[in-house]
């Protein structure tokens, strides 16, 4: 009985992937195992039936020869290779995922999940959710191109706050903002640093509320996905209820842009 | 009889695990924040603030605290950054930035890291805040700076990179005093005067 598994090891010599080897080994085996029952039902012994199965089969040298010119170990250790990597790479997302997920379980930590909520996620602390305060929505429009970004306004809602009571009525004008950032997805870091000046259309300038004047402007912004893009909030304080436009400078040197936004009413109000 | 399901050839495993692989990678780079090599982080960080492309850049030591800032600056922009680094599990290294918009002539930039150097007694080390004389007069040999705050003091500039480096001692920094910025040439005559009130300076 050994003989068959002898003649096998012979036969497959001179294939050096192992697993390759040891599967050519096997089928082998099971071929003289088929024959030797052949050779059974004829009525020959036990071992002149494995002779004869064996001699059936052929020279384990040339059959040797030929196995081993037909397969190739690189494809065998490069397979196992890849089966590595694969399995590494699984191992280290799903080690980073969990990471991700218990050291800050706000959901807004997931790539593009900032961008898909339709609600208006961290806006909310800069901008103060909208509760009794008088506010009615606008018509925006406008859109500019630069260093990769495209930022387009999609929505705009004026609001009444609180102002000195001599004053006339406050209102802060709330601009919703898309910004397309291709396939790098690379945030733009909107706020103080990209942001040059804001002017509206009666003649106003806006600062980022560093030097304590009436008219400020605030921001916020969330991260980027690829092709989804980003989103990003300013909020002016002080604007006059019948703006017609605002414009916001932006960028710098040859990147430099102006945003220009068109604000219409709706119909109604 | 249900049709038996050919095996994939072991070359297309190869080519199935191997695209896994990649793409998984590209997650997983995500995952842990985008690292990228200093230089390519850099202009990473210029494209996000809409700068356009610096071309000219300088090292300012920290004194005896380990690293140094960076200056990257063009006609309209200077960008002052760090490396920092992540925590740990990721622990790789990024850069932070300061950006300043710049104006027609020399500018004078408030470096927002602070230098760790001897102090005037022997033995001891004072912390210095960093200005940054950015775009002098070319024929400047000498700069010197002035600080209006609290208390008036005056620093020497050093030349390094075709910048000047003043290092003021923190007691003695005001970082919204007024200043006026003087450059001199080979023969100590005044080449250019920048006051603080001719400009709004180059902030961050």
């Amino acid at each position: 009985m050994l003989a068959r598994y002898k003649w096998a090891e012979r036969a497959t010599a001179k294939i050096r992937f192992r697993p390759d080897r040891e599967a050519v080994a096997r089928e082998l085996t099971e071929h003289i195992q088929d024959l030797l029952d052949h050779c059974g039902e004829t009525g020959m012994g036990e071992e002149a039936a494995e002779a004869a199965a064996l001699a059936a089969m052929g020279d384990p040298e040339a059959i040797a020869e030929e196995l081993g010119r037909l397969h190739r170990p690189w494809l065998g250790y490069l397979w196992r290779v890849s089966q590595g990597l694969l399995l590494a790479a699984i191992g280290v997302c799903l080690v980073l995922c969990a990471i991700r997920v218990f050291s800050s379980p706000r959901l807004y930590d997931l790539p593009g999940w900032e961008v898909c909520d339709r609600l208006t996620w961290r806006a909310e602390a800069v901008i103060g959710e909208p509760g009794e305060a008088e506010e009615y929505e606008l018509i925006p429009s406008g859109l500019t191109s630069t260093g990769g970004y495209t930022i387009r306004a999609e929505r705009a809602v004026l609001r009444r706050g609180g102002g000195p009571a001599q004053e006339a009525p406050w209102w802060t004008l709330i601009l919703y903002l898309h910004i397309d950032v291709g396939w790098r997805g690379e945030e733009l870091y909107w706020g103080p640093n990209v942001i040059a000046e804001v002017r509206d259309s009666a003649g106003n300038c806006y600062n980022n509320g560093s030097y304590g004047s009436s008219r400020c402007w605030r921001f916020a912004s969330s991260s980027a996905a690829p092709f989804l893009g980003q989103k990003a909030v300013l909020a002016l304080d002080g604007v006059p209820e019948d703006t017609a436009w605002v414009e916001i400078d932006i960028g710098y040197g040859e990147l430099a842009r102006t945003l220009h936004i068109t604000l219409t009413k709706e119909a109604g109000t | 009889m249900r049709k038996k399901r050919i095996p994939w050839p072991r070359w297309a495993k190869v080519i199935r695990n191997l695209l896994l692989v990649l793409f998984l990678g590209v997650f997983i780079w995500d995952l842990l924040g985008k690292p990228l090599p200093r230089e390519a982080a850099l202009r990473r960080l210029e494209r996000q603030y809409l700068i356009p492309e610096t071309n000219r850049s300088i090292e300012v030591s920290r004194g005896y605290w380990s690293g140094s800032q960076r200056i990257d600056w063009n006609e309209c922009a200077a960008m002052v950054s760090i490396q920092a680094r992540k925590a740990p599990p990721y622990n790789y290294c990024y850069p932070i930035a300061n950006v300043y918009r710049l104006t027609e002539g020399p500018d004078l930039l408030a470096l927002p890291w602070s230098t760790l150097l001897p102090g005037n007694e022997v033995g001891m080390m004072d912390i210095y805040a960093v200005y940054a004389a950015i775009e002098p007069p070319e024929d400047s040999v000498t700069a010197e700076l002035t600080l209006h705050g609290g208390k008036t003091f005056t620093a020497s500039g050093q030349k390094e990179g075709g910048i000047y480096i003043f290092y003021v001692p923190s007691e003695s920094n005001d970082g919204q005093a007024a200043y006026e910025l003087k450059f001199y040439d080979a023969d100590g005559e005044p080449l250019d005067i920048v006051m603080s009130s001719d400009r709004n300076g180059a902030k961050p």
